[in-house]
């Protein structure tokens, strides 16, 4: 995957060099001798900028070869695809989780993340999230450790089963 | 003498038997299940040991480390799938002898082998630590700082595909290890104005986002159970006469264990691929590896489980750890309000002996275990990944966010969840990512204490003769790759 080298180098690096910028804000406070605050990450960014640059120059200078993973860009992503998908589930989960509450988001997160791996058996894609996340709902619950329990109905459904 | 037997009382107290006997089952299983791994079962299990004391804790993620390492050969030889990374030379050989129908000789030698290597390390740990602590007790700060630098060093030349691309993962390592508030000035670092930041990067998150969250997305390919070889496998140890036969490969492969455990960098790994090609390279009959050997299947587990106990010399004696588990498990230490270093087995020696007692019993257990249930954890491997990938999802949510209550956290989770996916992706190694994060602080601090006190960065590094020759063996082994390139191009022009 020498694109993708390529890519994630040309950001480490920019990213390095945007935060080596950064840290300029980092004032010199407190510090009359010695190393400042700001002076280690500074020192840390440049080796990754030229590292990330190495990492980019050296993909030019590998000598292509009938490598397996060396396979197109595009090929690449559509293999991801699952992946990506599932990464999507997460970040909905995560800016759902607190309106939602745990219990509903997870065992709906659960049974959609199930149904993605190929999972296809009706009743063990409701039996087993259902199950799986009460168990740990009430096991968290009775232990006082707080979990997001939702707002609105969802609020009223947890109190419901567990209050 | 004393504090052995301190160890021994304080292993065997009930509680801490519990979960050593615990740790070990979790480790077989989570060992033998392909995309788990022992790093991922205690990250995902320290948030839950918060409330506990930190011995039955830590001896309860020995526990894991050992039986996961053992585990991994469970899979490698029923499913020709190495259940860690530790276990990929001992496929082989082991599943060649399963396809023979002798998978419960090939997991008997296994289990047998591994206890083995992980005595003989824990013997090691037992004698060396004490006194590398003893040694280390003078040290300095600029002492400290090389130290620390030369676990970077060591982990860039062992074992990684690429020494830029290990140095580069360590370097941004290091780098998230100093966002946050700056522990000499009190100054907020690359925070961006978000309180949940000045703490730091969340250890814990960056633990189960690396190895949780990269490893579950890594195996969503993977749909359905494979098959295995005999489901209904019974262990068979290995004769009298078949242990004489392998004894020298044993004894060699735990001696290579054991040091490049110690070494900081991919110990069981290294050591496994490492002990199978001097096993190999040893034979008279080289051309029988790879059929279905027992000596090919003695030496990677004797050695990958003696890396194990290798691995804790440095991390107990010194605070560096020799593998990315034992940068994981510094990690839970530190959360316990352990210091590892020196002091350790002067302050803390009801814990270091405890644990060090702990890991022999581990390695017992796991050969118990593996002799008579090893056809149980074998039924584990039936687990769908459709439903083990999400529940461990669930699990990974759920510890991030009881640690401080917030989401943020999960989301700190996700973004290192990316980030070892894209570093998996390009080929950048985890481990000195792992190390970085971890040994970052004590570099720093260390670097920026030792240039205040000695005045300047030249005599910071010039202050002991100790400091002097650690710094020469940091760069000696930063170059070592570079050395070793150089003489293997040479060698090609002139052939």
């Amino acid at each position: 995957m020498e694109k993708l080298e390529r890519i994630v180098g040309l950001v480490f690096a920019i990213v390095a060099l945007g935060l080596f910028i950064y840290a300029g804000n980092i004032s010199k406070f407190g510090m009359d001798k010695g190393v400042g605050a700001e002076v280690w990450p500074r020192f840390l960014l440049v080796l990754i900028m030229l590292l990330s640059l190495g990492m980019l120059v050296g993909t030019f200078l590998k000598k292509k070869g009938p490598d397996e993973n060396n396979k197109e860009l595009g090929v690449w992503i559509k293999e991801q695809k699952k992946i990506g998908l599932g990464i999507l589930i997460l970040v909905v989960y995560l800016f759902v989780l607190e309106t939602v509450g745990f219990l509903v988001a997870t065992i709906l997160m659960l049974i959609v993340f199930m149904i993605l791996l190929g999972l296809k058996k009706k009743s063990t894609l409701i039996i087993v999230p259902t199950i799986l996340t009460l168990a740990i709902t009430y096991t968290f619950y009775k232990m006082g450790v707080p979990l997001p329990l939702g707002s609105g109905v969802f609020r009223q459904i947890f109190l419901t089963l567990f209050g | 003498m004393e504090n052995i037997w301190i160890g021994i009382t304080t292993s065997l107290e009930p509680i801490n038997l519990l979960f050593n006997v615990f740790g070990v089952i979790v480790g077989i299983i989570v060992g033998a299940i392909p995309g788990m791994s022992g790093p991922m079962a205690i990250a995902l299990f320290i948030p839950a040991t918060f409330a506990m004391d930190p011995i039955p804790a830590v001896i309860f993620f020995t526990a894991i480390y050992c039986g996961s390492t053992f585990g991994g050969s469970v899979s490698a030889i029923l499913l020709n799938i190495p259940g860690t990374s530790a276990a990929a030379a001992t496929c082989l050989d082991g599943n060649q002898l399963a396809k023979q129908g002798m998978a419960g000789k090939a997991l008997g030698t296994a289990a047998l082998t591994s206890a083995i290597g992980g005595v003989f390390s824990c013997v090691v740990l037992l004698l060396c630590a004490p006194l590398l602590a003893d040694f280390a007790l003078a040290f300095g700060p600029t002492e400290y700082f090389v130290l620390a630098a030369m676990g970077i060093s060591a982990i860039s030349s062992l074992g990684a595909q690429s020494q830029l691309k290990s140095l580069l993962s360590a370097c941004i390592g290091l780098f998230l290890a100093t966002i946050g508030m700056d522990a000499l000035t009190g100054q907020a670092r690359f925070t961006f104005g978000q309180m949940f930041l000045l703490d730091g990067i969340g250890f814990i998150p960056a633990l189960i986002g690396l190895f949780a969250i990269t490893e579950v997305f890594a195996s969503f390919n993977i749909t359905g159970p494979v098959e295995i070889l005999d489901s209904k496998v019974k262990t068979v140890l290995p004769t009298v006469a078949e242990l004489l036969k392998i004894k020298w490969t044993v004894f060699k492969s735990m001696i290579i264990g054991t040091w490049v455990g110690i070494l900081p960098g991919e110990g069981a790994t290294v050591a496994a691929f490492l002990s199978y090609a001097e096993a190999m390279r040893s034979s008279k009959t080289p051309e029988k590896f790879g059929t279905g050997i027992l000596e090919g299947i003695a030496a990677p587990e004797a050695a990958n489980n003696a890396a194990v106990g290798g691995s804790y010399v440095p991390t107990m004696a010194l605070g560096i750890p020799g593998s990315a588990t034992a940068a994981v498990l510094l990690g839970a230490l530190t959360l316990h309000g352990i210091t590892a270093g020196p002091l350790l087995f002067i302050n803390q020696t009801k814990f270091a002996y405890g644990v060090i007692m702990a890991m022999f019993i581990s390695n017992a257990l796991f050969l118990i275990l593996g002799i008579f249930t090893t056809r149980y954890f074998a039924k584990v491997l039936d687990i769908r990944f459709s439903i083990l990938g999400p529940a461990i999802i669930m699990f990974a949510v759920l510890g991030t966010y009881t640690l401080r209550n917030n989401v943020f956290d999960i989301w700190l989770m996700l973004f290192f969840g990316l980030l070892g996916l894209v570093m998996r992706e390009v080929k950048l190694p985890v481990a000195p990512f792992i190390l970085g994060l971890v040994l970052g602080p004590m570099l720093e601090i260390n670097l920026r204490r030792g240039i205040l006190v000695h005045d300047g960065l030249i005599n910071a590094l010039l202050c002991s003769p100790v400091a002097i020759v650690l710094e020469v063996i940091t760069v000696g082994m930063a170059l070592m790759p570079i050395y070793k390139g150089i003489k293997a191009r040479v060698r090609n022009q002139e052939i």
